[in-house]
């Protein structure tokens, strides 16, 4: 080739021709190609993007949680009389808590001892309990008396010159020794002091005897303080502090009452006093238990009368002992550890049939098993659902309670040891745990303990909730607040929103498609579909907001004559068609462009009749007013079993006249004029629809007279932002997408085999329905996965209408809260790489994948579709 | 005629008719035929054909009734309506313009606590309109006398003759407190009553009005613009300072020389401002010089101050040309102004300049990216599984929903790609974000990502409509491939990528849920583009026509005074998004031709 061209020489044109492109255009070639490719790669690759990001950031959720072990510290002697050790929040001291009243600070990297402060002086200390938080304690003395305060690390900002007057000079992010506690350089260099903070309040005479056991909560009021003394006597105190607006000063107000358990029986055989003695948050409730597991409950609502309120056996196992007991934070769930290695949880929940005083029982909710080691400590988390645990021999573990999860298990001691002393660090990232004279840190790795998929998609029995449920409630007031991420509500909401909306638009959008492409003349057609097909643009927030401040409203005042109108509207246009039988058959093929005419004129026709029957539907079937009818207050089923009915019945009439009553209406028909035959038609119509009707009523007196009541399922209390008014108007919404790849897909059906079927004697109605339809049935089919694709996904109409209450109910009448509405509502408050963060990811990536499988399935439906309609 | 479709079907069912089968049984069969074939009405499916029908009109009537409602509502806000006066039976007078009209169901105890005239009005109305009661919503007005915008007026309440249409009634718009309805009893100059005459006052009030427009657009001027200018100036010599002391460390020259200039700007920026908040006061005096005393419906007098109001106007005595220059003023006002009152008044300026601004810069940033990747995948890609693979996956990725790309958008540009911009550059304004939160460029970045499907799909559609015919008589005449691609293939497949860029853009400015989480507030007083440089400002949060739609709707203190305006915002911006769809379907058109001219 390139021989020729080199002969080839000038062209006839006379002017040189070229052998080679020009330099610059196989520069701009080669500039071209890669310019094209690397934005076309990066284009692609941007887009892709999207679905790697998400699972890049959801799948953190689902990362298991280890402890990086941090350091050991000699804690020197053994820890005689230690009852309780606390860290501060970067488990660089610790303090413990001694039996004789005194308070040790350690250095928790060299384990010298800081600082050390006693009690004051007084009575033999013979009680205690500290808060979990580490800042409250009260103190139990032999002369009955008690001491509520505080103590626990308190934090102050000191000036950088103080600290290097002491020859101090910590490195960023170090602590050193300063005082009497530590002080520690923060990234933004300023020095965080910590120090150990001991307030005892005047002493609080409870009871004549020796008090053995003490709790104490802080009610909205004030404290509260349970305790009991050596004869069995149980005492309850509440100190109220009112300041006086006027005067400003503190009034404290004392006030209290006791129960004598010996003398009611309660005490077991021997008089053995309870192990543990818990008062809840609220103060509410005070538990005694023993060590074979007996646990009774003290109603004290009232703290001048505390009443029994009921036993538990938290170990029914004979000879098994109940070995570590603790309140979660919030005090309202107790978790128990017991010598068959089980962590159970149990919390209160309403139980109106139970003859407890206060209307309460406690409940086994999580039995979290695995480690067969009795539990010899227990330290629930401050901030969450975690409890770190140990173990007798030597295993110190981390279980998430909601989730029922045993997060990581690790050799706390060594060697085989028993765990004496766990703590955890406010802050949930440092474990502490002690053994003997030896205590080593780690550093908790669990950043999202509460995600599991059992939590995500099973049920979870929450604190407080009678039973286990799906709940999604993502943030409350409270800081002991349990999260529940359940994603079933909203996956839930989101099948009610697409279910209810594709009940609604998907006939409408085929029937549409139907007509559109078989009986519309083709100029009518041109100009219709565009009309249809540009509501697809129209933005999703203009449709929520004429749904929930128009339509909504609407809807509400016109309940019964709305479900009228779904009965009325489509019986209008059959009766037209009835009608327009009657007429002289020149006419009507002559006519048939009025046809349409008169089928505009049949929505009016069934929107009057809805209208004009819509009272007298309500005060025949919901005794005169739907609404307080569906809130179950007035009536009797009947008018709900109608309405569920009515379409079943329908579908027996007419499955009756297709079986039964065309066979004898074309054998009566035989020499009869058209007219005749279209009277009889018409009067079979009537006839029909009279008794369907009649069916639904005589199936709904039946069942109401069985005493079923259809509320409660599908019907139910009336909401104004309800799952009809959202499938309305998001059937609406979806109408257009599906009916023009309806449309398109029976318009590609290849002419031909219309024409064969109409040349085989068939009508048009008969060509559509078993030739055309049939075959174009794949591309309606993929015109129902898009429509169901978008309606999945569709934001601003749930958001704006649907209430957003994610609860799990098909009530039509009642809102509910989908994925996507939920990303949108709880996004923008979402802490960055937060749980609920991930969690509205994961949302996010659930709704990814659902559309994109969708829309798959539904491409791959189409294509085949149109590779056959091609071979066709 | 029913004759006519017999003989016909039974002349084709002979022909097909077996002619050896036996007479009698062929007699029957015939009879039998005869009897199907009279019955051709029920082949016709005449009923499941109106049901079909009916189906295309239910839809088209639910368009047609969205849309004019849309229209009809949007248009209708603007235009001045009479001012009424409605007596209740018990003496109560309202002034006020009436918003809507409505029936109730009475509530039973309603009836026992009327007085004896108004139960039995309320009773002849029950039992005539079958138990319902007709009421009327009155926008009343006087918020800091009554304590609410809007009054129900039951029709039994209403006195006899109890209706009346004031002739000095005014309507009086205001900055503040929403509108105000009264009589002009007299007009104050400086504390002195100048006029009493209600037409005299009135003439005051027109003739003194431009002057104190004039007055409030200049103070607003220097709050707004001169007040800014110090500001920035402080803001700026402050974040000099924290530069420095992440540059330098604290105590170096170079932190001691910014924190002089920073006092020193201080010092001349406090002059600055005590001068402006001087200029300031003074215009404010100057229009609090002229008040305006009005007597309400119920008695009350009340003073206000010309430069509080925006807007008055004798409603009942407005003949046409006079209705119309209110109505097109409130047009006006409602393109070109910012909104007041928590945005249910005023204009929405912001939210059309907002809008354009994201959605072009949307544009730019996708027409490139989408049409380098069409061409890439249609042009240069090897056609194989892999490509058909990536094609399918950009289609359905067209189908994701679009609060998916609000939340990578957020999680990606704002959180990764903008906390990494703050870090390198912003790091003096830290822990304030600048690009680490939403704003105009991740807003137009997220919604560059959702649109780039559909521009890839039709720009590859157009790409692929160019015929390869024309692909190779370039090749034959020596083109080289990009040589091809830029003369012959791109110019024939421009209106089909216009058409895509405009489709995206009508999608794009149509979108609200994902901009929730990048970038829209109810309210952003700087525009992202203005005349401070660097004049455009990708990192401001902005205002947008469909996220200013779902705050009035939803969370507007007073819903029912921000219902109109959420109509016209509405009509708006489906005006907005139908224009753009308009242009595409003309360019659509445009393209078919041009191919049926130029077909090889």
């Amino acid at each position: 080739m390139a021989g020729e061209n080199r002969n080839a020489g000038n062209g006839f044109t006379g002017r040189r021709r070229l052998r080679k492109p020009k330099a610059t255009v196989v520069v701009a070639d080669r500039v071209a190609r890669s310019v094209i490719t690397l934005g076309g790669i990066g284009g692609i690759g941007a887009v892709s993007l999207v679905g790697l990001f998400l699972v890049y950031v959801a799948a953190p959720l689902f990362l298991p949680s280890r402890l990086d072990a941090e350091r050991a510290v000699a804690t020197g002697e053994p820890p005689a009389g230690v009852v309780h050790v606390a860290v501060d929040e970067s488990a660089t001291m610790a303090w413990a808590f001694h039996r004789d009243g005194s308070v040790l600070v350690r250095d928790l990297r060299d384990g010298r001892t800081i600082h050390r402060l006693r009690v004051p002086d007084g009575p033999s200390l013979t009680c205690w309990s500290f808060s979990l938080e580490g800042d409250r304690c009260a103190l139990g003395y032999a002369d009955g008396s008690v001491r509520l305060g505080t103590l626990g690390f308190a934090t102050e900002y000191v000036d950088a010159d103080d600290v290097r007057a002491a020859g101090r000079e910590p490195a960023i992010g170090e602590a050193v020794p300063f005082r009497r506690g530590m002080v520690e350089r923060t990234p933004e260099d300023q020095f965080r002091y910590r120090e150990i903070v001991l307030a005892l309040g005047e002493p609080l005479v409870l009871a004549a005897g020796t008090l053995v056991r003490i709790d104490q909560s802080r009610g909205p009021g004030g404290s509260l303080v349970a305790a009991l003394d050596v004869e069995g006597r149980l005492h309850v105190g509440e100190r109220r502090e009112r300041r006086n607006l006027l005067t400003g000063e503190l009034a404290t107000q004392v006030r209290g009452g006791s129960l004598d358990l010996r003398a009611a029986g309660l005490l077991p055989a021997g008089g053995i006093a309870p192990s543990h003695l818990l008062l809840t948050g609220l103060g509410d409730n005070v538990m005694l238990a023993w060590p074979d597991g007996r646990l009774l409950r003290v109603d004290t609502t009232d703290p001048a009368d505390p009443q029994p309120a009921g036993e538990v056996d938290l170990v029914p196992e004979a000879g098994r002992r109940l070995t570590a007991i603790a309140f979660q934070s919030g005090k309202a769930s107790l978790v128990t550890g017991d010598d068959l290695g089980r962590v159970r949880v149990w919390f209160r929940v309403k139980d109106p049939e139970g003859d407890s005083r206060d209307g309460t029982a406690l409940v086994l909710a999580h039995d979290l098993s695995g480690i067969p080691a009795v539990a010899t400590a227990i330290t629930p988390s401050v901030r969450t659902r975690m409890v770190a645990v140990g173990f007798a021999d030597g295993t110190a573990a981390l279980y998430h309670l909601t989730s029922e999860r045993r997060l990581v298990t690790v050799d706390a001691t060594g060697d085989g040891e028993p765990v004496e002393f766990l703590a955890l660090a406010p802050r949930d990232d440092l474990l502490y745990a002690q053994t003997g004279g030896a205590a080593r840190i780690w550093r908790i790795v669990a950043p999202h303990p509460e995600a599991s998929w059992r939590a995500l998609a099973g049920k979870i029995w929450y604190e407080g909730y009678g039973g286990p449920a799906w709940i999604w409630q993502s943030s409350a007031a409270t800081d002991s607040f349990e999260p529940k991420y359940s994603l079933m509500p909203l996956v839930f909401g989101t099948l009610k929103a697409t279910f209810y909306s594709l009940l609604f638009g998907l006939p409408l959008a085929w029937l549409a498609a139907l007509y559109t492409s078989e009986f519309l003349a083709p100029g009518a057609r041109s100009r219709v579909k565009p009309v249809i097909e540009s509501m697809a643009s129209l933005p999703s927030v203009v449709l929520g907001f004429l749904a929930a401040l128009v339509f909504a409203p609407a809807l509400e005042r016109w309940v019964p004559e709305s479900l009228t109108a779904v009965v009325t509207i489509p019986f209008a246009f059959l009766l037209g068609a009835h009608l327009w039988q009657l007429l002289p058959r020149e006419i009507m093929l002559r006519r048939s462009r009025c046809r349409l005419g008169g089928m505009v004129l049949g929505l009016p026709a069934g929107l009057w009749l809805a209208f004009a029957l819509g009272p007298t539907v309500e005060r025949t079937l919901f005794a005169g007013d739907i609404t307080a009818w569906l809130a179950g207050q007035v009536g009797e089923g009947t008018g709900g079993w109608m309405l569920l009915l009515l379409p079943l019945s329908a579908v027996a009439v007419v499955a009756a006249n297709v079986q039964i009553v065309d066979g004898w209406l074309r054998n009566s028909s035989t020499g009869r004029t058209a007219r005749e035959v279209a009277l009889l038609d018409l009067l079979r119509f009537l006839l029909s629809s009279a008794l369907a009707v009649a069916l639904a009523w005589g199936g709904a007196s039946l069942f109401a007279a069985m005493a079923l009541d259809p509320r409660g399922g599908f019907l139910d209390t009336y909401v104004q932002r309800n799952a009809l008014v959202v499938g309305m108007v998001m059937g609406f919404a979806i109408i257009p997408i599906i009916y023009t790849i309806s449309e398109d897909a029976l318009a590609a059906v290849p002419g031909h085999l219309r024409a064969a079927s109409l040349g085989a004697g068939a009508t048009p109605w008969q060509t559509a329905l078993r030739v055309v339809v049939p075959t174009a049935l794949s591309g309606l089919f993929s015109a129902m996965m898009i429509g169901l694709g978008r309606a999945v996904g569709e934001t601003m109409i749930v958001l704006m209408a649907a209430g957003n209450t994610p609860i799990m109910e098909w009530n039509v009448f009642n809102g509910f809260r989908t994925l996507s509405a939920n990303v949108a509502v709880e996004m923008p408050e979402a802490v960055q790489n937060s749980t609920h963060y991930r969690m509205l990811f994961l949302a996010a990536l659930t709704l990814f994948v659902l559309t994109f499988l969708l829309n798959t399935v539904a491409e791959a439906v189409r294509t085949r579709f149109r590779r056959k309609s091609l071979q066709l | 005629m029913s004759a006519g479709a017999v003989t016909t079907g039974l002349a084709g069912d002979r022909a097909a008719g077996d002619p050896a089968a036996p007479p009698l049984a062929s007699r029957q069969r015939r009879a039998a035929r005869r009897a199907r074939s009279a019955v051709t009405l029920l082949a016709q499916g005449e009923p499941m054909l109106w049901l079909t029908g009916g189906g295309l009109v239910v839809a088209g009537a639910m368009i047609v009734g969205l849309v004019a409602l849309i229209v009809w509502q949007g248009a209708l806000t603007f235009w001045p309506a009479p001012v009424v006066s409605i007596t209740t039976a018990d003496g109560r007078t309202v002034w006020g313009e009436i918003t809507r009209r409505d029936v109730f169901k009475p509530d039973p105890s309603l009836m026992g606590s009327l007085a004896p005239q108004a139960r039995a009005a309320a009773g002849r109305e029950l039992s005539a309109s079958g138990g319902r009661l007709a009421r009327r919503l009155v926008r009343s007005g006087n918020f800091e006398l009554s304590g609410e915008h809007f009054t129900w007026v039951s029709d039994y309440e209403i006195a006899p003759d109890g209706e009346a249409r004031p002739r000095w009634a005014l309507v009086v718009e205001r900055r503040s407190w929403g509108r105000f309805y009264g009589e002009p009893v007299a007009y104050l100059e400086d504390g002195k009553v100048v006029a009493t005459d209600a037409a005299a006052v009135w003439r005051a009030v027109r003739s003194a009005q431009p002057a104190v427009l004039a007055r409030v657009a200049r103070q607003r001027d220097l709050e707004r613009r001169e007040m800014d200018r110090l500001n920035t100036r402080v803001e700026k010599a402050r974040l000099a300072v924290r530069q420095a002391e992440l540059d330098h460390g604290r105590d170096s020259a170079a932190w001691r020389q910014a924190v002089a200039a920073a006092s020193r700007i201080e010092t001349a920026m406090g002059q600055a401002f005590a001068d402006l908040t001087d200029r300031i006061d003074a215009l404010k005096r100057e229009n609090e010089r002229s008040v305006v005393r009005l007597r309400t419906g119920d008695g009350r007098e009340a003073d206000l101050a010309l430069g509080d109001i925006v807007r008055a106007y004798p409603a009942n005595q407005l003949d046409g040309a006079a209705k119309w220059g209110v109505y097109l003023s409130r047009w006006r006002e409602f393109l070109a102004d910012e909104p007041r009152e928590a945005n249910s008044e005023g204009g929405v300026f912001p939210a059309i300049f907002g809008t354009i601004v994201m959605t072009l810069v949307m544009s730019a940033l996708v027409v490139p990216f989408g049409v380098l990747a069409a061409l890439y995948l249609r042009e240069y890609a090897k056609t194989g599984p892999l490509v058909a693979a990536v094609r399918i996956s950009i289609n359905n990725l067209a189908g994701v929903p679009s609060i998916v790309f609000g939340v990578v958008g957020l999680g990606f540009f704002c959180y990764l790609a903008g906390g990494a911009i703050d870090q390198a550059f912003f790091a003096a304004r830290l822990p304030n974000p600048t690009y680490g939160t939403g704003g105009l460029l991740w807003a137009s970045l997220t919604l560059a990502l959702l649109t780039l499907p559909v521009v890839i799909v039709a720009t590859e559609e157009a790409l692929a409509a160019v015929p390869g015919s024309l692909r190779e008589g370039s090749y034959a005449c020596g083109a080289s491939k990009w040589q091809t691609i830029q003369r012959i293939v791109l110019p024939r497949a421009l209106p089909g990528i216009m058409t895509g860029a405009i489709l995206a853009m009508a999608r794009g400015a149509g979108e609200v849920a994902p901009l929730m989480l990048v970038g829209a507030v109810k309210l952003a007083p700087e525009l992202p583009l203005d005349g401070v440089a660097p004049f455009l400002h990708p990192e401001r949060s902005f205002m947008h026509l469909g996220f200013h739609i779902y705050d009035l709707g939803f969370q507007s203190q007073n819903s029912e005074a921000a219902k109109p305006m959420v109509f016209t915002t509405t009509l708006l911006l489906v005006a907005i998004i139908t224009g753009l769809n308009l242009a595409a379907i003309w360019l659509r058109a445009r393209l078919r031709r041009r191919f049926a001219a130029g077909h090889f």
